[in-house]
């Protein structure tokens, strides 16, 4: 069930009213039912999947927790020497269980979404050396599993680490994994974020159910009015690369940056509701990314909770193993302590931005855009002092409007050349791009023919000039607030246009193909 | 709890405003077909009890009957609910949508799109579809129009047929003023419903006087829909004659409406075939069709003039109406007369052109 059709429209209206009719202490179950409905709605036989990723990672967690709490109670009146023995030893138990349990998680995502990328690389060598081909495997990935699987790791890590006590009741953390608006394509949540608010009692609230249906318009807005309607060009584009060339590849790339931005947060501003609806608030997975004046920036304000479980889950533990101390010895040992600590961070950042390549899909293009990126940072980490010196050397003025638009323009670009390896459908196919892009404008039949005719085209760029100034508000006051402070007849008449804007605009039903979300392939 | 009531009725009012501006938007976008639009439009323009006919079906109907003529040869007012490629299960629901506003002494139903031949529109989804459409754009909201989607629309998603905003909203593109006067479904037809056509192409002429005693039966789809329509119209004690209009026919489909013939009379309804009369018409397929299945100008004048006979002949039509009705229907006579009479034009001069050469 897509969250942009009438379905979804209609089974949330039946949850919101089963939610806040039955007894408080029941509310969660209702969350529990609409969540399993909606998992089975999007496919039956793939709930055996995240299914059996429930039950090992709630008895795996569950008997970590039960280990740490009994050695904290055993350890009161141990001496210290024992107390650290039996510490080692149950933490050493406790290891072996997460990776038992990391190992079988994480192997469902990789078995799904990575075998055949696996099959087409080895074929590669088969064929080099003459040897019969294996065939691919007719997977489909079942719904959310990235972000699921990703969830999940983190409620064992953290379990683990003693961060929080397991939770004792399956069916709770079945809701936690499985909570239907944040399934598809997230926010990432973290148990000790999310818990409370799905298992607290809720009095119905107005004011959560207006919000949130603000929040949904707004991000339908987003969807199906800018994101699927750049979408006509962007996705003709790039499925006819041999056809044009010139900067026509660069502009696509920008609606592209666009689109995906307004797809994304356009869909995460419909879940974020429809959760607040609940009065549950979600992480914010967005913040005006493309006001970043940095990529590191940009990274902490795009898809904030993918980045975070990087920072905590991969980042800091590759950090801190031994092959990276040693490297960090060595390094420091060669090139001094300053430099030394840069480049020996360079190896936990490579191995961050090779993951969050693959993590978005099997293919060597998402490879090589989590290494662009990777290299990027280590690049922007390496420099920094450099600029600096620049900086006051050149007396700009790092503050003013200029220079930090400039920077945000620059960002921008980056990101922009950077999607191309994330949209082209190959590597060779970004490759191919790149060598047009800078070529000389060819575009057969004109720009209006390139997917979007003047008409659309006009109101694409309203909508992005919609999108840009309320950013800009939201950079400086909360929008939804102050416009619950206005009249009645101000308000009704936002609301009511916004609706018919996204109604009446919006690329979508029969005649269109864009319906599902970027991110929900991931 | 002043707060939670206001809140509710605030809630209420909302739903209420968007509901209205919804129909609104959605009557507006309806722009796909906005010729049958209007003669629905037109149709429901018309004061209530002012039409005597009320003549149904596809563009076998709409293109060989002019009212205006009608009117003018013999004060009897009608009107042709039609629309592309009907289907005939519609017939119940819109004879239903009439009656809220007229109650006609005679019902015409025109059978055509029951025919083997007519059935490649309901076998190809995608055309059926947008011939469909075109009718329930051309209905405003009601109990009718859901009884129509549901009995049409099978095998899909109704919810865009109900709620067509979310199938039309792209319409927006190809908004004109035309559509702003068509929104309201209340503009009358200037020509009330009379759809001829100024063009030409030469037909072989087809007997079926030979074929009289061949029948062969219906699709069972086909069968069943039209026992189901003689059984509304039975259950609804209404005056109907049900009707062929004339085309170049084949032995196939002459044998399947003398099966349908038989159905029909079975139901205790009378079924005027007029393939069978068209030499008493006067058709002359050198000249009056415009293709295979549809007469020209010329063609549906001569179709109406023997309808009409026909229906004076064998119905007791009162056709007593005001000076304000009559008034309009004269000018909606000189409009139409007008028009014909540019469309013979074209015809005639298509025509000795083609005898020329």
């Amino acid at each position: 069930m897509s969250i942009i059709s009438l379905k979804f429209l209609a089974f949330l209206t039946i949850t919101l009213f089963a939610y806040y009719i039955v007894p408080r202490r029941f509310q969660w179950w209702v969350l529990l039912i609409a969540s399993g409905v909606f998992y089975a709605l999007a496919g039956i036989q793939y709930i055996v999947f995240v299914a059996a990723s429930i039950l090992i990672s709630f008895f795996g967690a569950k008997l970590i927790s039960e280990l740490l709490t009994r050695q904290k109670m055993e350890s009161e009146g141990m001496e210290k020497t024992e107390r650290r023995r039996r510490k080692a030893e149950v933490k050493r138990k406790c290891r072996g269980i997460l990776v038992c349990n990391l190992t079988v998680v994480i192997s469902f995502l990789a078995i799904l979404k990575y075998s055949n990328f696996a099959i087409v690389n080895f074929n590669v060598l088969l064929s080099a050396l003459n040897a019969p081909r294996l065939s691919t495997l007719d997977l489909v990935l079942p719904l959310g599993i990235s972000f699921y699987t990703f969830q999940i790791v983190a409620y064992l890590v953290d379990v683990y680490r003693g961060k929080f006590k397991a939770e004792q009741n399956l069916a709770r953390y079945a809701l936690f994994v499985l909570f239907f608006p944040q399934i598809t394509e997230g926010p990432i949540a973290r148990y000790d974020q999310l818990s409370p608010q799905l298992f607290g009692q809720k009095e119905f609230d107005y004011d959560n159910l207006r919000f949130g249906a603000q929040l949904m318009i707004w991000g339908f807005f987003k969807k199906v009015v800018i994101a699927d309607r750049l979408a006509l060009m962007v996705n003709n584009v790039y499925g006819n690369e041999a056809k044009y060339s010139g900067p026509v590849f660069l502009l696509a790339t920008a609606f592209f940056s666009i689109e995906i931005y307004a797809d994304f947060s356009g869909c995460m501003d419909i879940v974020t509701g429809a959760a607040e609806m609940f009065g549950i608030k979600l992480a914010p997975n967005f913040n005006h990314p493309y006001f970043s004046r940095t990529i590191p920036e940009f990274w902490r304000r795009w898809h904030i909770s993918l980045s975070s479980w990087f920072r905590d889950y991969v980042f800091y533990p590759v950090a801190a193993s031994g092959l990276s101390l040693k490297l960090n010895k060595g390094a420091r040992r060669f090139f001094g302590n300053k430099a030394g600590r840069i480049i020996s961070s360079c190896f936990p950042v490579l191995v961050v931005w090779m993951l969050t390549g693959l993590w978005h899909g099997a293919q060597w293009n998402f490879v090589a855009w989590g290494i662009f990126y990777g290299v990027l940072i280590i690049l922007s980490m390496v420099l920094e002092p450099v600029y600096r010196k620049l900086d006051a050397l050149l007396h700009i003025r790092t503050e003013s409007f200029g220079w930090r638009l400039f920077q945000m323009v620059r960002t921008f670009f980056i990101c922009t050349i950077a999607r191309v390896f994330f949209r082209a459908n190959s590597l060779p196919d970004a490759l191919l791009i790149f060598s047009k892009m800078f070529g000389a404008w060819r575009v057969p039949g004109g720009f209006f023919s390139l997917g979007m005719d003047r008409a659309d085209f006009a109101v694409a760029v309203v909508s992005m000039l919609i999108l840009l100034t309320v950013s800009i508000l939201q950079e400086h006051m909360n929008i939804r607030k102050r416009l619950s402070e206005r009249s009645l007849v101000l308000k009704w008449g936002v609301y009511l246009t916004a609706l018919f804007v996204v109604i009446v605009f919006g690329v979508y039903g029969s005649t269109n193909s864009g319906t599902s979300f970027i991110y929900e392939r991931f | 709890m002043k707060i939670r009531k206001r809140r509710i009725w605030g809630a209420v009012g909302f739903f209420l405003i968007f509901s209205v501006l919804f129909v609104m938007v959605s009557y507006l976008l309806r722009l796909a077909d906005t010729s049958t639009k209007s003669r629905f439009a037109g149709f429901y323009a018309e004061e209530d009890n002012t039409l005597d006919t009320v003549f149904i079906g596809s563009s076998a109907a709409y293109i060989f009957v002019v009212s205006p003529k009608m009117w003018n040869d013999s004060g009897m007012t009608s009107y042709v609910l039609g629309a592309p490629a009907l289907p005939f299960n519609t017939v119940p629901a819109l004879i239903a949508e009439s009656e809220k506003s007229q109650h006609p002494d005679l019902y015409v139903v025109e059978i055509r799109t029951l025919i083997s031949n007519d059935l490649y529109i309901k076998n190809n989804t995608k055309v059926s579809d947008e011939f469909l459409r075109n009718l329930t754009d051309a209905l405003p909201y009601s109990m009718n129009r859901i009884r129509l989607i549901n009995e049409t629309v099978t095998n899909q998603d109704k919810t865009d047929w109900f709620f067509d905003l979310f199938h039309n909203h792209s319409n927006w593109k190809n908004l004109n003023l035309d559509a702003f006067s068509l929104m309201f479904y209340h503009k009358k037809s200037d020509v009330k419903s009379a759809y001829t056509v100024a063009a030409w192409q030469k037909q072989t002429e087809f007997d079926p006087a030979p074929y009289t005693a061949k029948k062969t039966p219906l699709e069972e789809s086909s069968e069943q829909t039209l026992r189901e329509v003689l059984s509304y119209c039975r259950q609804q004690n209404i005056n109907v004659l049900f009707l062929s209009t004339p085309y170049v026919e084949n032995p196939v489909s002459i044998a399947e409406e003398n099966y349908v013939a038989d159905v029909i009379e079975s139901y205790g309804y009378p079924y005027l075939n007029c393939n069978y009369d068209y030499q008493e018409i006067g058709l002359d397929f050198s000249s009056d069709f415009y293709n295979d299945r549809h007469v020209n100008v010329f063609g549906s004048a001569k179709v109406t003039d023997y309808l009409l006979k026909y229906i004076m002949e064998n119905y007791d039509i009162p056709a007593d109406h005001t000076e304000d009705t009559a008034a309009e229907w004269n000018a909606a006579y000189a409009a139409w007369s007008e028009q014909a009479q540019d469309q013979a034009e074209t015809v005639k001069a298509a025509l000795a052109k083609e005898n020329g050469s």
